[in-house]
């Protein structure tokens, strides 16, 4: 054990096995990738609401981006075109089976 | 002109004579305020995804046009005012964007010559 005095060179802290508590490990291995930057073909837009479905939880929220792996860009023009959807009845507000 | 695009959800127990009736009644606002290639597209009846005037399903046509904004604004006036229109939508009208070429005989993208210049300048 170092004594206080001692210290090493300044930087992030590096997991180890004394601090192993600290850092979790990593789940996520394989970086997600926008749907819609993959295939340049797929537009979005509000009439698909079998595509926007796959965006939309069970409760009919929109899923955050994180979750999905859409790029911002694509998730600003999601976000539209569900609202959108909504606006027309091809998309619920809300659930109301749950 | 732009091209727009409409949706709307008529009652669902109009009778078919009825919609026909509608989907003619919508052209000829449209053609009345000197729009052109007017294209009725019928969904048919859908499910809505909330109720809608106590509905649970409704009848869907879509309308794309070109049109200058004083016929959509007429177009919309018309479809507020009929009871018969659940809801209407319109916005404007993006082709789908066109499907890879796939096929081999499609022309290869050719590079764009050196126009940098102007866009440096």
């Amino acid at each position: 054990m170092p004594r206080p005095t001692e210290r090493g060179p300044r930087g992030p802290q590096k997991r180890n096995a004394m601090n192993d508590d600290k850092f979790p490990a990593r789940r996520r291995l394989r970086r997600k990738v926008c749907r819609f930057c993959a295939d340049k073909g797929a537009g979005i837009n509000y009439k698909d609401s079998r595509m926007l479905e796959d965006f939309v939880s069970e409760r009919g929220k929109i899923i955050p981006s994180r979750i999905t792996g859409t790029c911002a860009w694509h998730q600003r023009k999601l976000t539209r075109s569900i609202k959108q959807a909504r606006a027309i009845a091809l998309l619920p507000y809300a659930s109301t089976r749950l | 002109m732009p091209m727009y695009e409409t949706l709307c959800i008529l009652h669902p127990e109009l009778p078919d004579a009825r919609v026909k009736e509608l989907s003619a009644w919508m052209q000829k606002i449209l053609e009345g305020a000197k729009s052109t290639t007017v294209h009725v597209d019928e969904w048919g009846m859908r499910d809505l995804t909330y109720l809608l005037r106590k509905q649970r399903r409704g009848y869907y046509v879509r309308l794309e046009y070109e049109a200058p904004p004083a016929a959509l604004k007429e177009l919309e006036r018309n479809l507020r005012i009929n009871e018969h229109v659940l809801r209407y939508f319109s916005t404007v009208y993006t082709a789908p964007p066109a499907p890879p070429p796939s096929t081999p005989s499609a022309p290869a993208p050719s590079v764009a010559p050196a126009g940098d210049e102007a866009g440096q300048q």
